[in-house]
């Protein structure tokens, strides 16, 4: 068992770090923030999807599930915001339960291709119907996360600060039911089929169900993730859900890397950073797509393991530099 | 819809590899959409044609002319 004290402290400093961060940034940066925190748990949800090997085009149409879900639920029936936040992500799931009886009928690139074809009908429903979804205007003046009051200080939700800690805790919860998923028997029954459906299935695992399962746990993380956003903006619409938020999400994974946990955050953060942080300050705003799209071409030429393969090497590199005994040379190496 | 979706619909329906294929699909949806946003509107005619590749993906995943190996 090696020593706890780094791992600790490390999450001390990283914790620390992330409660100060806000206020260094500036106003817009804070939105950005608030934004990067939400896309976290939508990267990670979809994680848990692809390690059963399946890859949607479906998973950004299940935020917005559970985005209209949740803004319908405390709209229309003036629910509380939280507990319509829990029912907007279970619909997302439900909706996802629906959906698995077709489309877990074919793998890979024909799963691909559906659950693109779902959830395009999906989105055009939303466009189509005025009542309730608002039609392509969409749904405005959701009511907003209540504010909450401890002692003399009141927090108020519309504040961008106040919004990222709130989305921050939320998320942490989740990414935390995420990863006890991920290592559980239930996970590894995931890695399972994707690496040998066949023999996965020859000792008894019910594959169908087993990607279901995956499906609605990731569509309701998803929708979790919808929720937070339809209530920080209060307002949204059938375009916020189309496939270029999805393009997004993919290329963070796939620059990011599914092979562990933290592969699609550190894509999710680094591009962000990148893309509306360094890429606004050197003003190049319309061409800023333009440099993501050579961001995915070189990572996937020089880097197709994504950058998550960097971290042991770099980890490798700090232990060697610290102990130059020279066993363990490429540090402790991810099983993929 | 953008064209390269309307092309995929093609595709899928026609079966991946198939010329003849994508040709009947091809006329199939252009009459499918043509018909709906008729009596119906746009939205709903991109609807049928998303719910007719779904339909084909779960009833016949090689297409309407694919080969076997394919699926």
């Amino acid at each position: 068992m090696p020593n706890r004290l780094p791992l600790l402290l490390g999450a001390a400093a990283l914790a620390v770090a992330l409660i100060l961060l806000p206020h260094q940034l500036s106003f817009s940066q804070q939105e950005v923030l608030v934004f990067l925190v939400i896309n976290v748990l939508v990267v990670a949800s979809y994680r848990l999807l692809t390690l059963t090997g399946e890859w949607s085009l479906g998973h950004v149409v299940m935020v917005g599930v559970g985005a209209y879900a949740s803004a319908l639920i405390s709209k229309q029936f003036g629910v509380w915001v939280p507990l319509s936040m829990v029912l907007g992500a279970a619909v997302a799931g439900v909706v996802a339960f629906i959906l698995s009886f077709p489309l877990f009928r074919m793998k890979g690139f024909y799963f691909l291709i559906g659950s693109f074809a779902a959830g395009e009908v999906i989105r055009l429903c939303w466009k189509k119907f005025r009542y309730p979804f608002g039609g392509p205007k969409g749904l405005k003046s959701i009511p907003g996360f209540p504010d909450i009051t401890i002692g003399e200080t009141t927090f108020a939700f519309w504040n961008a600060v106040n919004f990222y800690y709130l989305a921050l805790i939320v998320v942490a919860v989740a990414l935390v039911f995420l990863y006890r998923i991920e290592k559980s028997r239930l996970g590894l029954t995931f890695h399972a089929l994707h690496w040998q459906d066949k023999l996965a299935e020859s000792v008894g695992v019910n594959a169908w169900r087993m990607r279901m399962t995956a499906f609605v746990a990731a569509s309701f993380f998803a929708g979790l993730a919808g929720a937070l956003q339809a209530h920080y903006l209060t307002t949204i619409n059938p375009t916020m859900f189309d496939v270029e938020p999805m393009v997004y999400v993919l290329i963070w994974v796939i620059v990011g890397g599914t092979a562990t946990f933290y592969g699609p955050i550190l894509g999710v953060v680094i591009l962000t950073v990148i893309n509306e942080i360094v890429l606004r300050e050197l003003g190049v705003d319309q061409a800023r797509p333009l440099f993501l799209g050579a961001i995915l071409i070189l990572s996937i030429l020089f880097l197709p393991k994504g950058l998550e393969s960097l971290v042991p090497k770099i980890g490798g590199l700090w232990k060697r530099r610290n102990k130059d005994d020279g066993n363990s040379p490429g540090g402790e190496t991810e099983k993929a | 819809h953008g064209v390269i979706v309307t092309a995929f619909i093609i595709i899928i329906v026609g079966g991946i590899g198939s010329l003849e294929g994508a040709v009947v699909a091809a006329v199939l949806y252009a009459f499918v959409h043509t018909f709906v946003t008729t009596f119906f509107d746009g939205t709903v005619a991109d609807i049928t044609g998303l719910l007719l590749m779904l339909i084909v993906l779960v009833i016949k995943p090689t297409g309407l002319f694919g080969t076997k190996e394919r699926a």
